[in-house]
């Protein structure tokens, strides 16, 4: 398990793999109020989308800076109303680009 | 010769297998866009590569080719009508490349045939799509390349939604994008509320622009092209990627080592080993010493130390040396295009267990037995297609290659769906020949029919032709594979096909060995057909018809003296010494005179007049410098 949820803490370690997006989610539906704090060297995409999708408080620097830069940078910025945001244009680095369905 | 035209020659041969392999994949599959890239690259990297030398007739021949990939890569379909002017020019290719590396030159018939085969293609040719660069950039591009005045590529990655599935963790991967400007992180749809969100299914779309070169960034995304949009910035500023750019990248991560000096390390290894086993004595010697015993501990605690170590470097010195036993195998559906074409009995080839590693030199060295082998089975095996129609077989013939690993030995087989082998006709054509006798051959149960096949000199083709049929047959495969320390096995059902078995050592790897003494002789034995050694009372042997057998755990094992086997005479004893060993899946008792030491050694394959020798699997050195033949128990009980 490389997911630790306490009362108040979610504590990511280690490598997280796609697996562990379900238990994250489901910790972070029973008390949106607990923070998420990241300690792993390596993070899955699907946590990054429950993280993204949700917006708990989140704690610690993730080193890779690619996630540093654009997702953690996202994560912190933004206002933590999940759902109701993104579909107001103009309000963010996520909704410049939400094209909704588009393919390459 | 110039080093960087040898560079070439080792280059370009790889290359134009790689590209044969794709054009055969092709042939079965024109609409399969991994293989038309990966055809399209080696084209591309082979053409670049020649302009490096002065070779017009090959590298304009390379040039037409190329075209004709470079709009079958953006159609994503090979139009079934380039493939054989295409394997014509790969072919050609070939040819080209072995007279450059016989003679430094291309043959002087060169320009014209080049010239026919590019002709062969130019139907092809007149189709003209526009090209890259008059299409118009799309407006996410464009915003992109404004933004970022450095930027060389244009990235638009929208995984597919399943795509976590097939194992793909697209912020990991556009975390390794190189030069990466900048970036940003969308969504294909608004996020749901956060309970009915499928964590499993990506939402994402990622826009990104780099300033790496574009062969960079698509070597990057090569697996999912379907799922990523790459566009270059539209100006001339972006410098184009050479062949030679583009091979510093690749070669960063190999180096190309002589097969020399990597063998010179893998000797020295094996008289380490040598050297090593000297320790075994020292300590015996050591503990017979007054007083000796703490100095025998201290050395036997040196011997483990370097047992450990230089097992360990010997297993990576063999290590460079093993390769996939699929660079002998990717040659073979060319020669089975060849052959069948040639005989016109259509052939499907199956190849399994590729990336099955052995040491170099037996994996080179397979080449020649699997190409009389599978010679063998379209000519002799598979039947013509009316036959197979009258038979109700499916028109075209089947051979699967198999290759397993089972233990320190790979097992290749090679199966047919043919006619199986005629054992009336080889008896008939042996006796014929005057490989045997009349009588003799009327004698011989069907194993012993199929062995004359293994005879030299042999030949059933009712033509010969020169496909096989040339007395180079079956008794070169079994020459060749046994010069390897292999065996060969050929089974067959009539009507139902033939089935080859080679079985080869994976390396010419350490080895543990058992000295025995025999009549005053020193063998070795490797140990792990050993299983146990008992002391046995002489009245347990019985004999049992011609041999002899003993009675162990209630159950009977046959009981061989190793010193008759040998021919050296035997001894009897009150209480014999016995070894019970598994040999071809049976256990067999051996008696012997005396045990001598276990030892480690790295095992040579016979050599000279020894390979001649039947029941020798190679020799070792020992500490006193005493060579000993390692015996091949299997074969010298059979």
């Amino acid at each position: 398990m490389t997911i630790d949820i306490s009362a108040d803490r979610i504590v990511l370690k280690g490598r997280c793999g796609v697996e562990e997006a379900e238990p994250l989610l489901t910790a972070l539906l029973d008390d949106p109020a607990r923070s998420v704090a990241i300690e792993a060297e390596k993070v899955h995409t699907a946590l990054w989308q429950v993280l993204l999708a949700t917006r708990p408080q989140i704690e610690g620097v993730f080193g890779d800076t690619f996630v540093a830069r654009h997702i953690l940078s996202m994560l912190r910025d933004q206002p933590k109303t999940p759902t109701d945001h993104a579909t107001t244009p103009g309000s963010g680095p996520l909704q410049r680009l939400d094209r909704h369905g588009a393919k390459p | 010769m110039d080093e960087l035209l040898e560079q070439f020659i080792v280059e370009a041969v790889e290359l134009v297998q790689h590209a044969a392999d794709d054009l055969l994949a092709l042939e079965r599959e024109p609409a399969s866009p991994g293989h038309i890239e990966s055809l399209f690259r080696s084209v591309h990297t082979l053409k670049g590569s020649v302009g490096l030398f002065d070779f017009p007739p090959l590298q304009q021949t390379l040039f037409a080719a190329e075209d004709v990939l470079t709009l079958a890569n953006r159609a994503g379909e090979l139009d079934v009508a380039a493939i054989d002017p295409l394997i014509g020019i790969i072919e050609w290719t070939e040819r080209c490349i072995a007279a450059i590396a016989a003679t430094g030159a291309l043959p002087d018939a060169a320009p014209s045939e080049g010239a026919a085969l590019v002709a062969a293609l130019a139907p092809k040719t007149v189709e003209v799509e526009p090209s890259a660069a008059s299409q118009p950039t799309p407006d996410w591009a464009a915003a992109l390349f404004a933004a970022e005045p450095e930027g060389r590529v244009a990235i638009r990655y929208v995984p597919r939604p399943d795509s976590f599935f097939s194992g793909d963790d697209p912020v990991a991967l556009m975390a390794t994008v190189p030069m990466l400007l900048a970036a940003d992180i969308g969504t294909v749809a608004p996020w749901p509320k956060a309970q009915e969100l499928d964590p499993f299914q990506s939402n994402l779309v990622f826009e990104a622009v780099s300033a790496a070169p574009r062969a960079q960034i698509e070597a990057l995304f090569r697996l999912i092209p379907d799922q990523v949009a790459l566009v270059g910035r539209p100006s001339a500023t972006a410098p184009v990627v050479t062949p030679i750019a583009r091979r510093i990248e690749q070669d960063r991560r190999t180096i190309r080592v002589d097969v020399e000096r990597v063998d010179a390390l893998v000797d020295v290894v094996g008289e380490l080993f040598v050297a090593k086993n000297a320790l075994t004595g020292l300590v015996a010697e050591a503990r017979r010493l007054d007083g000796g015993l703490p100095l025998s501990r201290v050395i036997a605690t040196a011997q483990e130390d370097l047992d450990r170590l230089s097992t360990r470097l010997h297993r990576a010195a063999t290590g460079v040396r093993m390769v996939a036993l699929g660079e002998t195998f990717r040659r073979l559906p060319r020669l089975v295009r060849e052959v069948s074409a040639q005989l016109g009995k259509p052939v499907d080839i199956e190849i399994e267990g590729g990336a099955i590693e052995a040491d170099k030199a037996i994996v080179d060295a397979l080449f020649e037995p699997l190409l009389h082998v599978l010679r063998n089975a379209i000519d002799h095996g598979i039947e013509t297609a009316d036959i197979r129609a009258v038979r109700e077989k499916p028109a075209r013939g089947r051979i699967r290659v198999v290759a397993r690993q089972v233990g320190y030995r790979v097992e290749v087989t090679v199966a047919d769906d043919g006619a199986g082998v005629d054992i009336e006709r080889v008896r008939a054509s042996a006796v014929a020949k005057g490989v045997v006798s009349a009588e003799a051959a009327a004698a011989l149960d069907d194993a012993g029919v199929r062995d004359l096949l293994f005879q030299s000199g042999f030949s059933t083709a009712a033509q010969v032709n020169d496909i096989s049929g040339r007395g180079v047959g079956m008794d070169a495969v079994r020459r060749d594979i046994q010069k390897l320390g292999g065996r060969v096995a050929l089974d067959s059902e009539a009507g139902a096909g033939t089935r080859v078995t080679l079985s080869l050592p994976v390396s010419f790897a350490v080895t543990r060995i058992m000295i025995v003494e025999v009549a005053g002789d020193r063998y070795a034995l490797p140990l792990e057909i050993i299983q146990e050694t008992l002391r046995v009372d002489a009245s347990a042997i019985h004999p049992v018809r011609a041999g002899e057998a003993v009675v162990l755990r209630e159950r009977t094992v046959p009981v061989v003296r190793l010193g008759q086997l040998l021919g050296l005479g035997d001894i009897r004893r009150n209480d014999e010494l016995l070894l019970v060993t598994q040999a071809a899946g049976a256990t067999v008792g051996l008696i012997v005179d005396a045990l001598g030491d276990r030892l480690e050694t790295v095992l040579r394959p016979p050599a000279g007049l020894l390979k001649t020798v039947a029941g020798i699997s190679g020799t070792t050195v020992l500490g006193d410098g005493n060579v000993v033949m390692v015996l091949d128990l299997e074969a010298l009980i059979a």
